[in-house]
């Protein structure tokens, strides 16, 4: 071979290496550009660790901000799809998170300047949330109990945890995200394992490691557990002889106390600042019953003998969603304060809805059609069958539901559905694959809404935002 | 009677619901002097309509004159009027009723009767029923299961105050009989095993507030379900994952897996005790048994495609009508 024909060939292949690399830069990380379909191809390839816009080993999310649009003027021009998924990974929890502000070891000065003075302000990186001004949503994976942030539009996914839990199946997040409870079932498979802890972020978020988690393992066996409505404290029921103790334990570890005792087991709670409500496990053609449980343990009956009853009750207490089942139909109800109920014009099953912060408006998850022949809810929770939802609005004082969306009819099961702060997400786990979703319920948003100045990328915040 | 019996018991189990009662001071009850009178319906609820009439042998009510006074206010008078209806109140508020008789010739009776309703509901739950971990359904009861009933009064006093469930007395009945053993102070709950005969079961109790006046009872049928084997996968990495069932089979694609048999409501408890057997067959040549017996782990020798059918079959030494039986269908891609 000759030597003019070997530099041709070197030549060729610095070329072919060039274009490879501008390709894989600067058109597949472009989460606005067209390569996304790309990414989530390659993704399912590499379920674990290997997402381009993360670092591996590291919590920095390393995506350059320049790439985050392609277009000069900082708007992108590809149509808006207000349904999103976050993460093609399988996740067991979910909440909307305000992390613990990272506070540079030389904080970022940066100056506003006006016609007469120049003010100094500190910016704080806050993860992800200084990139986009997005609410940031924390998940934790199924299998590995890995904890990852990302962006209600799910631009920016960043590894937060290294710390691995095989077989976990369940987290509740507290604190604003930054406690965290962990559940899995041991390797006899009928012994439940419960573990609380603390997400610690590293001291130097220039040390490129993860947070940790420390903490400690609850009793085992706890039946149910439930979040406090300040996520700074937590219920659950646990087994004692001739029954089960209702207690509760603030996130930190301390102040155990006690919220009832009971001869009956079969119990979930649910906590909103309206009160603690117990209900009876569910099932086809089986009265159930939701007490109020006051503030000295006793239990006062809210409704009962309602066949396959389950419930979601509102956060001021003053409503009660719940459902009556009869073999493969459901009915869907609100009860007010004064006693009066309300038949749902969608039906489906509350713990598929989530009301709004002031109790007056719900979203619901409604399953287009419900499988015949089926009883509800034991086949669903079983797994036996999967729902493919759509999801409404619901007038809290009439019941009238009108369709936000039908989330392009996608095989979407929703489960966990919750909302940001400001009422404009509704983040959800499809439990067809476990994967975290987001629905932008903002109307007439377009591509600007989420667009983040090139010349800004990490945009000035206070801390604790 | 005996008809009597059967019908009641039929629009128990028609309705299949815990009844809901009421507490009733004894004044109401049994004669009063020359008087009785009857509550109907026995047991009124909360906001329910009830009638009271006066009975007697001695006087002659037909000629007598008759008031009736309601928290105070007199609402009905005249001659013969034997009969008086009202509504009750909430839970925990109670209704006076005054009655005035005054027979021909004859002094005045006066009595008072005080009502207030109250409920009682029965819950019931399968305490050797198999679950999986972290399955929120109920656990439904089968043949010969041990049921655990709980009595959940709801007993309030004129201030509006709940009762305490504890101090409070508990006669239980078991398909209308009296089981004196199990009846007691502070016995809020009630075990017993669905007899192998029986399908269903009606089980009842009187919560008697301790040191008298306010009272609740209720009582429910309960019935035996059939036990089922659902599928799942399972792996060391997941786990068993009891949100995604593969009954209607599953595509292989892989060289390993393992199904997970879960024995829904299966009795007991524990899925592994050493009185469940669990019988496997592929493709009907059965097989050593597997350890853990309810997992079945797969090796794929060849990448040849079809199907590969697994039976399962598990039976209880112990309870000989239990037996589960479910197959599933592996597609071998």
């Amino acid at each position: 071979m000759s030597t003019k024909i070997k530099k041709l060939l070197l030549i060729l292949v610095i070329g072919v290496i060039v274009v490879g690399c501008y390709w894989f830069f600067f058109v597949m990380n472009n989460p606005n550009g067209g390569g996304n379909n790309t990414i989530n191809s390659l993704k399912s390839l590499f379920p674990y660790g290997l997402n381009s816009n993360s670092t591996t080993g590291n919590n920095i999310v390393t995506t350059n901000s320049n790439s985050v649009s392609t277009s000069g003027s900082g708007t992108s021009t590809t149509p808006y799809d207000s349904l999103v998924q976050l993460s093609q990974r399988p996740v067991i929890g979910l909440t909307i998170a305000t992390p613990v502000p990272y506070t540079l070891a030389s904080p970022v000065s940066s100056t506003t300047t006006s016609a007469t003075s120049v003010t100094p302000v500190v910016a704080y990186r806050s993860s992800i949330f200084d990139k986009t001004n997005l609410p940031v949503v924390r998940f934790a994976e199924h299998g590995t109990g890995y904890i990852y942030d990302v962006d209600a539009r799910g631009q920016y996914e960043t590894k937060q945890t290294g710390t691995t839990i095989v077989r976990v199946a369940q987290a509740y997040f507290g604190d604003n995200g930054n406690s965290v409870i962990f559940r899995y079932v041991k390797n006899d498979n009928s012994t439940i394992e419960t573990y609380l802890g603390k997400i610690v972020p590293p001291a130097d978020i220039n040390s490129g490691q993860f947070a940790t988690i420390s903490g400690s393992f609850l009793p085992e066996n706890i039946s149910d557990l439930v979040m406090a409505p300040d996520g700074k404290s937590f219920g659950y029921i646990f087994p004692v002889i001739g029954g089960v103790s209702g207690l509760a334990l603030n996130t930190d570890g301390t102040n155990k106390r006690q919220l009832f005792s009971s001869s009956f087991d079969e119990w979930l709670l649910d906590w909103k600042s309206g009160g603690l409500t117990a209900t009876t496990k569910a099932a086809d053609g089986v009265p159930g019953f939701v007490y109020l449980v006051q503030p000295a343990g006793a239990f006062q009956k809210i409704i009962g003998n309602v066949d396959g009853l389950t419930t979601n009750i509102s956060p001021d207490g003053s409503s009660l969603l719940y459902d009556s089942s009869d073999g493969d139909k459901i009915n869907t109800f609100i009860r007010h304060a004064n006693g009066d109920s309300i038949k749902l014009t969608v039906s489906t099953l509350p713990e598929k809805c989530v009301w709004g912060k002031s109790s007056n408006v719900l979203y619901c998850a409604v399953p287009t059609f419900l499988p015949a022949s089926t009883s509800y809810p034991d086949d669903w929770y079983q797994g036996v069958v999967h729902f493919q939802d759509q999801i409404w609005r619901v007038n809290v004082n009439t019941g009238v539901a009108v369709m936000v969306s039908d989330l392009d009819s996608k095989n979407i099961d929703v489960v966990n559905p919750i909302l940001d702060s400001k009422e404009n997400f509704l983040i959800f786990r499809n439990q067809n694959d476990d994967t975290p979703w987001s629905l932008d319920l903002r109307p007439n948003v377009s591509s600007s809404a989420t667009t983040v100045p090139i010349s800004s990328p990490f945009p000035l915040l206070n801390v604790g935002q | 009677m005996k008809y009597g019996a059967v019908a009641l018991l039929l629009l128990v189990l028609f309705f299949g619901v815990a009844k809901t009662t009421y507490a009733i001071t004894p004044s109401v009850y049994g004669s009063m002097n020359d008087l009785s009178v009857g509550v109907y319906p026995e047991n009124p609820q909360a906001n329910q309509e009830v009638t009271l009439k006066i009975q007697s042998f001695l006087i002659n009510l037909a000629s007598a004159d008759i008031s009736w006074s309601l928290d105070g206010k007199k609402v009905q008078t005249g001659v013969g009027m034997i009969v008086f209806k009202f509504t009750t109140k909430d839970i925990g508020q109670s209704t006076t009723i005054d009655l005035t008789v005054l027979p021909v010739g004859s002094s005045p009776i006066t009595k008072t009767i005080t009502i207030t309703p109250s409920s009682l509901d029965i819950l019931w739950e399968a305490i050797d029923s198999a679950t999986p971990p972290f399955y929120k359904g109920k656990a439904l009861p089968t043949t010969e299961a041990n049921l655990k009933f709980v009595a959940m009064p709801n007993i309030k006093n004129n201030s509006g105050a709940l009762m305490n469930k504890a101090d409070m007395i508990y006669n239980w009945t078991n398909n209308y009989a009296v089981d004196q053993n199990n009846s007691g102070y502070g016995k809020d709950s009630y075990i017993f095993q669905m007899p192998i005969t029986d399908d269903h079961e009606t089980v009842g109790v009187t919560a008697l507030l301790r040191g008298g006046g306010l009272s609740a009872e209720g009582q429910v049928s309960t019935k035996v379900f059939d036990p089922k084997i659902v599928w799942y996968l399972t792996s060391p990495l997941y786990g068993p994952q009891f949100e995604h069932s593969i009954d209607q089979g599953f595509d292989v694609t892989s060289n390993d897996l393992s199904v997970f048999a879960e024995p829904y409501y299966a009795s007991p408890k524990d899925i592994l005790a050493s009185n469940l057997s669990y019988t496997w067959t592929l493709n009907n040549q059965t097989f050593d048994a597997q350890t853990p017996a309810n997992i079945l782990s797969l090796h794929r020798d060849s990448m040849n495609k079809g199907d590969a059918i697994i039976n399962l079959v598990i039976e209880n030494s112990q309870k000989y009508l239990q037996e589960l039986k479910s197959s599933l269908t592996l597609h071998l891609q």
